[in-house]
């Protein structure tokens, strides 16, 4: 079937990347000047101990020897170990993952009313003031870099007005609320982050729609002015912002870096910061290959999706 | 579309609800004491006391080991795991009773095999502990247990200090026999707090009261919570609203938001760690004691201290010996003189003035502001000084030894370590390339000297020929500051900033 | 007789003038902003009171003030000062940064759109594989693996922001270059012998020049925003130097107590942005393009 030949060749492409950036990482990585054994011992260490350390380590095999014993671990699931604390990668990395990926879902779930109600009240009361007014906000929420959000939002929400608690004192005793809680602020500042983007766009593209014959149509037919919106445009208007919202993902993997370290968030974007002033070259190297793996399965999915979506791409 | 305002629905839902419980700040069914600790060695942390890599691991090692004995402010001496202790007469053997009836955590029993034991390990290149340039004085032969509730240390020359010695940062009593690996991740002490929750890199460290421990009646509190904040703001936020109850350390910079708030108490400690500004004397143009003493006569030490510590702190003589202590060699330390750098320096043949690099990090907070206000302070007398920032994760390893003027921190120690550590000419880190026989010898006799006064005034010479003629400035020392819910109780910081005793603290709900 | 004499008005004032009233208010808006921006980092060392690392200009932690309008930090130095010192730097690293990103990326993605086979091939490989990295964490491993000793040092900065632009910039370039390939000048060109890299530079390369611009100023948009997150984590520029982001990072901890002094450089970094990203807007509308701005 032509359909599962695209699919699977999407696939192919996506795997041949991802090899390529498994390479990237390795040689740009395995070049990190600065011996990871002194950064391990600390500054007390003495020059046998740090050999020893070396050869545990198989500092001192080749490269090329050194990127496939990688590569061949990373398929098979064996990521190794910390060169910091010899714990497995998965064991440091599971817990980090999770908490990035509840904080990612919150943050989308807030993404979606931020960018869908002001779309609909600029898309309605368009070239008016509020529609004026709204455009400005976005463009300095846009222009704002997110590390100001974060501190502007932390100032606001845990010292001006104290609702929201200060760092995520959560373990596993703590309620499911008191998680909420924790996420909230990092996952409001990623929301409006990937909300002012994609508002813009939604609201052109609800325009466009409300301007199209179709509406018109509806209109004429004596359908009332909510429920054309609702039923009719907002649908329509919201598939091109799906590729939007593939990018927001994108966006996102690289957004928890700054925010999680804001908000002293114990994610997956804290951790790759943490583990580069470690040096801690198997953390490194996991992580990054999990964050493009992301990218790339975003992309390919929604690839696959237009592709499935809109029947003229297939010839592609 | 129903989904979509099903969703929108349940996220203005999720909202509401969290923006809601502000009334229950406190987290539910927590009797633990919340403690933030202020740095954080993420994947680096272990429950090991050999491998205390960061100021982050004395905040859990430290509630749940004892040592053999423990130092206050004043170097004074007191029990812990050892009750009694005395030297022979030829001063090389020091014998230490250790107390009865005191159990580990996994229920063996405390005798002094572990104290040999624990020693011996420190002492192993093998296990790779810091604390072997510390303890070069201990022989590790000399290391013995005569019976079960006695342990001798017996050195090739007499250590006159070494009770005070042996207690440093990397001493807790682990049990005989432990493996490194084993005691990363989970630790075994005699100490007030037995380990439950504890994970490298994880945000929160939960420890539980031991019900055995060897002092009835502590510690108060049922269980310690410990996280790290790094974050100024969100660290201030949570002791302000009660999400801490203990905050180990306030940065100078937000100390103005608490010292009105009714709700919490500042603590200081007395004089801790040093900061100096420190040149190698065989490098030009130091190596002109002239220059030298010019480079050190420039600083307004107590302006340094309101401006980098915000007032929190202490003006240094240039000698690791606070001023106060009786065996600093002033009371007061020397003041700013222009006219008299400008004199050296034009005697030294530098009368168009002074120019070079002065190599920094943030390596402990303030480093940096310290090098630039120093910089600002040398210029009216014709210097003109370079600051180089560098990282500070790779400061101590990538610059400090290697660059003839960097900046520097040393925690406090007593005076016999302080001033060894990194001027002797056998000193490990020798910061300054210091080498002066006569130097050593004197330190040597202070060392030596069984007579209190008569150590205290050879401390006082030795520490005025370093600040004479030596390569440091040591302008400030700092205090810390802490700060303490009210409701809280019984907790007081000591200058040996990792020295963390929670034995007391209790919070009233 | 004394007749005035009205002179024609000028040609071209007029016609500017005309031009000027046709463009959209975006680019307008924008053009003045950054022409202020611009300004301010070329004249402001001259007029800026006080130096960016003096000391000493008032009590430390004082507030918003006539004499010091973004506060003074913990140093006692002026924080607007040093927000008007720095401007030129934010400036110079985007758009340096920026330009040879888009060098590159031009260079790369116009050969490799017009030559095609396994060269095209082999580079939109590496060019997707460089994409699917996202920027900030492409930006930390570079500036980790460039090491300790060029840590801080501007022009990695400046490489590393060409490195994250050019494989996004190539993308677009090979596009427009496949669709110019198509014309018939193109194909004339190729029939008389000219090498391919002649044909970029006469034919390709003037006809993507409306596409790239509009690359370039959608880029140097977002590159201070990605300048200024690497100085806040630590991995950009040193201190003192008064780099915007740097800076807010550096005086986030004063924010309760003089928050202007956090706000002070996060206006200045936010404006420059909106200007750049409404010139951006502008600019595309009157090329006939449309932009999506934001964080690619």
């Amino acid at each position: 079937m032509p359909i599962l030949r695209l699919v699977a060749g999407r696939i192919l492409l996506s795997v041949l990347t991802l090899l390529i950036v498994s390479l990237i990482v390795f040689a740009v990585l395995e070049v990190l000047p600065g011996d990871v054994a002194s950064r391990i011992l600390g500054r007390d260490a003495t020059p046998e101990a740090l050999e020893l350390l070396r050869i545990k380590l198989g500092l001192n095999d080749p490269a090329p020897v050194r990127y496939l014993h990688w590569l061949g671990g990373l398929l098979s699931g064996d990521f190794g170990q910390s060169l910091v604390s010899s714990r497995p990668v998965t064991d440091i990395l599971a817990p980090r993952i999770y908490n990035t990926v509840l904080l990612s879902l919150y943050a989308f779930l807030l993404y979606l009313p931020l960018t869908v109600i002001p779309a609909l009240i600029q898309a309605i009361r368009r070239d008016r003031p509020v529609d004026h007014g709204l455009s400005i906000v976005t463009l300095v929420l846009l222009s704002m870099p997110d590390f100001l959000l974060a501190t502007i939002l932390l100032f606001t929400f845990v010292v001006l007005v104290p609702i929201l608690p200060a760092i995520s004192l959560v373990d596993h005793s703590s309620s499911a609320l008191d998680y909420l809680r924790a996420m909230t602020l990092p996952a409001l500042t990623l929301a409006i982050v990937m909300a002012v983007y994609a508002v813009r766009m939604l609201r052109d593209n609800l325009i466009e729609v409300l301007d199209s014959d179709y509406v018109r149509m509806a209109e004429l037919k004596g359908l009332s002015a909510k429920r054309v919106l609702l039923r009719h445009a907002l649908p329509n208007a919201l598939v091109p912002t799906l590729n939007v919202t593939a990018l927001n993902l994108a966006y996102l993997v690289g957004g928890v870096v700054v925010v999680e370290k804001v908000f002293s968030y114990p994610g997956f974007g804290s951790l790759l910061v943490d583990s580069l002033q470690l040096r801690d070259l198997p953390v490194i190297e996991t992580t990054v290959m999990i964050a493009a793996l992301v990218y790339v399965g975003a992309n390919l999915i929604a690839d696959i999706a237009a592709v499935l979506l809109n029947p003229r791409l297939r010839t592609a | 579309m129903k989904l979509a305002r099903l969703m929108c629905g349940a996220a203005i839902g999720a909202l509401a609800m969290a923006g809601l419980s502000s009334a229950a700040l406190a987290a539910a069914g927590d009797e633990c004491v919340k403690v933030l600790g202020y740095e954080w060695s993420g994947e680096k942390q272990s429950m090991d006391p050999a491998d205390m890599h960061s100021g982050d691991d004395a905040y859990h090692t430290f509630a749940v080991y004892n040592r053999l004995v423990d130092i206050d402010d004043n170097f004074n001496v007191r029990p812990e795991l050892a009750t009694e202790w005395g030297v022979s007469d030829d001063g090389l053997t020091w014998t230490f009773k250790l107390r009865d009836g005191v159990k580990f955590h996994s229920g063996k029993d405390f005798s002094s095999a572990d104290a040999v034991y624990t020693f011996k390990r420190l002492l192993d290149e093998k296990t790779g502990s810091g604390a072997r340039a510390v303890l070069e004085f201990l022989d590790p032969d000399g290391i013995k247990a005569p019976d079960a509730h006695t342990v001798t240390f017996t050195t090739k020359k007499p250590v006159v200090e070494l009770p005070v010695l042996i207690s440093n940062k990397f001493t807790n009593i682990v049990p005989d026999g432990a493996k490194q690996e084993d005691l990363r991740l989970h630790g075994d002490g005699t100490g007030p707090f037995m380990q439950e929750e504890f994970t490298p890199n994880a945000p929160v460290r939960i420890l539980r009261k031991n019900p055995n421990y060897w002092d009835a009646g502590k510690p108060k509190a049922d269980c310690l919570k410990i996280t790290v904040a790094q974050e100024a703001v969100a660290a201030v936020s949570a002791i302000k609203s009660g999400e801490v109850d203990l905050m180990l350390n306030v940065d100078p910079s937000v100390i103005p938001a608490l010292k009105d708030d009714p709700s919490v108490v500042l603590l200081e400690t007395a004089a801790s760690n040093s900061m100096t500004i420190s040149f190698w004397v065989d490098a030009k143009p130091f190596d002109d004691p002239k220059v030298r003493e010019a480079l050190k006569v420039v600083v307004d030490r107590q302006a340094m201290v309101d401006t980098v510590l915000l007032g929190f702190g202490e003006p240094g003589a240039d000698n690791p010996v606070p001023v106060g202590n009786p065996a600093s060699y002033v009371k007061e330390a020397p003041k700013q003189d222009y006219e008299l750098a400008k004199k050296l320096l034009a005697e030294a043949g530098h009368k168009d003035g002074l120019k070079f690099d002065l190599y920094t990090a943030e390596g402990v907070p303030g480093m940096v502001r310290m090098a630039q206000v120093y910089a600002e302070m040398a210029k009216p007398a014709g210097i003109d000084i370079n600051v180089i920032v560098t990282p500070a994760e790779s400061f101590w390893d990538d610059v400090w030894l290697k660059q003839s003027a960097v900046t520097s921190a040393w925690s406090m120690r007593p005076p016999g370590e302080g001033l060894a550590v990194a001027y002797t000419q056998s000193a490990k880190w020798k910061e300054t390339h210091w080498e002066r026989p006569d130097y050593d010898a004197m330190l040597l006799k202070a060392n030596t000297t069984v007579d209190a006064a008569e150590r205290q005034k050879l401390f006082q010479q030795t520490g005025e020929l370093l600040a004479k003629e030596g390569g440091l400035v040591l302008p400030m020392f700092v205090h810390q500051v802490l700060a303490l819910r009210k409701g809280c109780e019984g907790y007081t910081p000591l200058a040996q900033n990792f020295n963390l005793n929670f034995e007391d603290l209790s919070c009233s709900k | 007789m004394a007749i005035e004499q009205v002179s024609a008005p000028k040609q071209t004032s007029f016609r500017y003038r005309v031009l000027w009233r046709q463009t959209p208010q975006s680019f307008r808006i924008g053009l003045i902003v950054l022409l202020v921006h611009l300004i301010v980092a070329i004249t402001g060392p001259f007029w800026a009171p006080y130096g960016f690392s003096q000391m000493g200009t008032g009590i430390p932690l004082s507030g918003m003030s006539w004499t010091h309008p973004f506060g003074i930090d913990q140093l006692g130095r002026d924080v607007f000062s040093r927000v008007v010192h720095g401007s030129h730097i934010v400036i110079l690293l985007s758009l340096s940064g920026t330009a040879i990103g888009l060098l590159a990326g031009a260079v790369l993605g116009l050969l490799s759109g017009y030559l095609g086979g396994w060269f095209d091939n082999l580079l939109q490989r590496l060019l997707e594989a460089l994409i699917s990295i996202p920027f900030l964490v492409l930006a930390l491993i570079a500036i980790a693996s460039a090491g300790p000793e060029l840590s801080g040092n501007p022009i990695l900065v400046v490489l590393v922001v060409a490195l994250v632009y050019a494989p996004r910039i190539a993308r677009i370039a090979r596009a427009a270059a496949m669709d110019i390939a198509t014309r018939d000048f193109v194909t004339v060109a190729r029939l008389r012998g000219e090498s391919a890299w002649s044909v970029m530079r006469r034919e390709l390369l003037p006809n993507a020049t409306g596409v790239l611009l509009v690359e370039f100023a959608l880029r140097a948009g977002y590159a201070p925003v990605l300048v200024g997150s690497l100085g806040f984590l630590g991995f950009g520029l040193r201190p003192p130097t008064p780099e915007w982001g740097l800076m807010i990072s550096e005086n986030r901890a004063l924010i309760i107590i003089t928050p202007i002094t956090v706000l002070g450089p996060g206006l200045a970094l936010a404006s420059l942005v909106v200007g750049l990203n409404l010139f951006t807007e502008g600019l595309a509308r009157i090329l006939g393009r449309t932009v999506r701005l934001g964080n690619q």
